[in-house]
């Protein structure tokens, strides 16, 4: 809480951006009673659920062990009796848990503020299979955060790559517009992906759209990229480590 | 003037050189920020599919409106980079080493970084706005033109005060990040039409917070839909934050204390 005009700040920022958004589609909406079989309260529910999971995924571990790589602080890491990879999850997990809960507060101010707007879902099956895909999404966002940051073994910067990531996250994730605004391949190949867990699915399941088996396939494939995640990731420590030279101590 | 000339060169080829001292991340920057526009672009064209309007405004108008936003967006951030990185500064007495240099101290801090990629971007970006405005019965060359290009300008004048707020505000607080943020945010408003809003918040963003006079302006005035009262406005709210961001600017001076140094 050093910095609150920062958090505040920034806060304001995430409601903004919401607002302009939910705005945006009202105004789109204007004259049109469905757009792409979405009706304007399924529309605002998907925006606001979706972005509310997001928020919830956040998280700047490619930094930190980036940084760590390049400053040669990984050298003290190496010397201590944990492993690198757990320490840096979980301090990680620490370290945006302050900032997770505020911006899901602010989140949950959004949707009490369209509460009569969108559409509410109390199936308790429902709001399980989607905690679990979140959590489930929440390690996958993790890992990826993570293998990114070991590519700072072969080079110093990598936050350009990690711009193309997010960039492409987002829109995999349909947190730009519903993917199935798209061609169905489009949905098909997002599908395959992990990104659409983290925010289309989610949306879908909680507006109905996709079943619960749908829901229950889909923490499936997420446990298959979590196991693949990990072999990348194992991979790439392995060959990483012999690269590094602990410049910068 | 000559003098901040060469110094903005000298600044702008030691940016270069360190942007293509990492070649692949700057690269990657450049790609990222492609694909980010390429998704919006894909955003408003996928709306397209199912409506002909956005608050009365067709598909050509509205990525106008896109375009406009990401053209002042860019330049402001190719020109003005140097904000982003003024916080160390700030919190390492390292301004110090700034205010003696035989150099306007606001012009060092705000030019000191020049992104070249925005740069880049920013022509590939006049190039669509063109083929956007070919679309449009716009005459080339016509006063509306001439009006487009004027209230740019004025916009830029007006996000260099946003910068120059942003940059005092920093010496008071030590906080910055997240105003320029909020800044950036806040323009992310000017993509729209500004008529998805109701009529208070087209005040608030006009007249209280600049947003729409920087973006929506210049596309009004080429589209004919804006009148001469509204241009004085402009400018006017262009003398009234430029020169407010400056007095605010020498009076946050007298509080730097170089607590660090």
């Amino acid at each position: 809480m050093a910095y609150r005009f920062d958090i505040i700040a920034y806060r304001v920022g995430d409601l903004a951006e919401m607002l302009i958004i939910i705005l945006m589609w009202s105004a789109i909406y204007d004259g049109n009673t469905k757009i792409g079989n979405y009706t304007l309260p399924e529309m605002l529910t998907y925006l606001i659920i979706g972005n509310l999971v997001a928020v919830l995924l956040r998280n700047f571990l490619y930094e930190v062990v980036a940084k760590d790589i390049k400053d040669g602080l990984l050298s003290a890491h190496l010397l201590k009796p944990i492993s690198y990879f757990r320490y840096i999850l979980v301090r990680e997990i620490g370290r945006i848990a302050m900032v997770t809960m505020i911006s899901g507060a602010t989140q949950l101010v959004v949707t009490v503020f369209f509460i009569d707007q969108i559409i509410i879902n109390n199936d308790l099956m429902v709001i399980s299979v989607i905690i679990l895909m979140v959590i489930l999404a929440f390690v996958i966002e993790m890992l990826i955060s993570y293998l990114s940051g070991l590519i700072t073994f072969w080079q110093d910067e990598v936050n350009g790559l990690n711009f193309i990531i997010l960039r492409l996250r987002k829109f995999f994730a349909g947190g730009y517009f519903p993917l199935n605004l798209l061609p169905p391949w489009f949905l098909t190949t997002s599908f395959l992906l992990p990104f659409a867990y983290s925010f289309f699915v989610p949306a879908q399941i909680y507006l109905g759209r996709l079943s619960i088996q749908a829901g229950l396939k889909g923490i499936l494939v997420e446990m298959v990229w979590i196991v693949l995640l990990y072999i990348f990731i194992k991979i790439t420590w392995h060959f990483g480590i012999k690269k590094y030279e602990g410049v910068g101590i | 003037m000559k003098k901040h000339a060469r110094v903005w060169l000298q600044l702008t080829n030691c940016a270069f050189m360190s942007y293509t001292t990492n070649r692949l991340d700057t690269f990657s920057y450049f790609i990222g920020k492609t694909v980010r526009f390429g998704f919006f672009a894909l955003m408003i064209f996928s709306i397209f599919r199912f409506t002909d309007n956005i608050s009365g405004y067709g598909k050509y108008e509205a990525l106008l409106f896109f375009l406009t936003f990401n053209l002042i967006d860019s330049l402001s951030q190719a020109l003005f980079r140097g904000v982003y990185v003024f916080k160390p500064d700030v919190q390492r007495g390292q301004l110090d080493y700034l205010l003696p240099k035989p150099v306007n101290t606001l012009f060092y801090i705000l030019s000191r970084l020049t992104d070249m990629l925005d740069i880049i971007f920013s022509l590939l970006l006049i190039v669509l706005t063109m083929l956007v405005i070919q679309r449009l019965p716009i005459t080339w060359g016509g006063v509306e033109m001439g009006w487009y290009t004027v209230l740019i300008i004025l916009g830029l004048l007006i996000i260099i005060g946003i910068h120059i707020l942003t940059v005092a505000i920093t010496i008071r607080t030590e906080e910055s990040d997240s105003i320029i943020w909020l800044y950036r945010r806040g323009l992310y408003l000017g993509s729209f039409p500004p008529e998805i809003f109701n009529s208070t918040g087209q005040f608030l963003f006009t007249y209280i917070l600049p947003i729409f006079v920087i973006v929506a302006f210049p596309v009004k005035a080429l589209l004919g839909l804006l009148d001469w009262q509204n241009i004085l406005a402009a400018l006017g709210l262009t003398i009234l934050w430029l020169g407010g961001a400056i007095l605010f600017w020498k009076s946050s001076l007298k509080k730097y204390s170089s607590a660090s140094s």
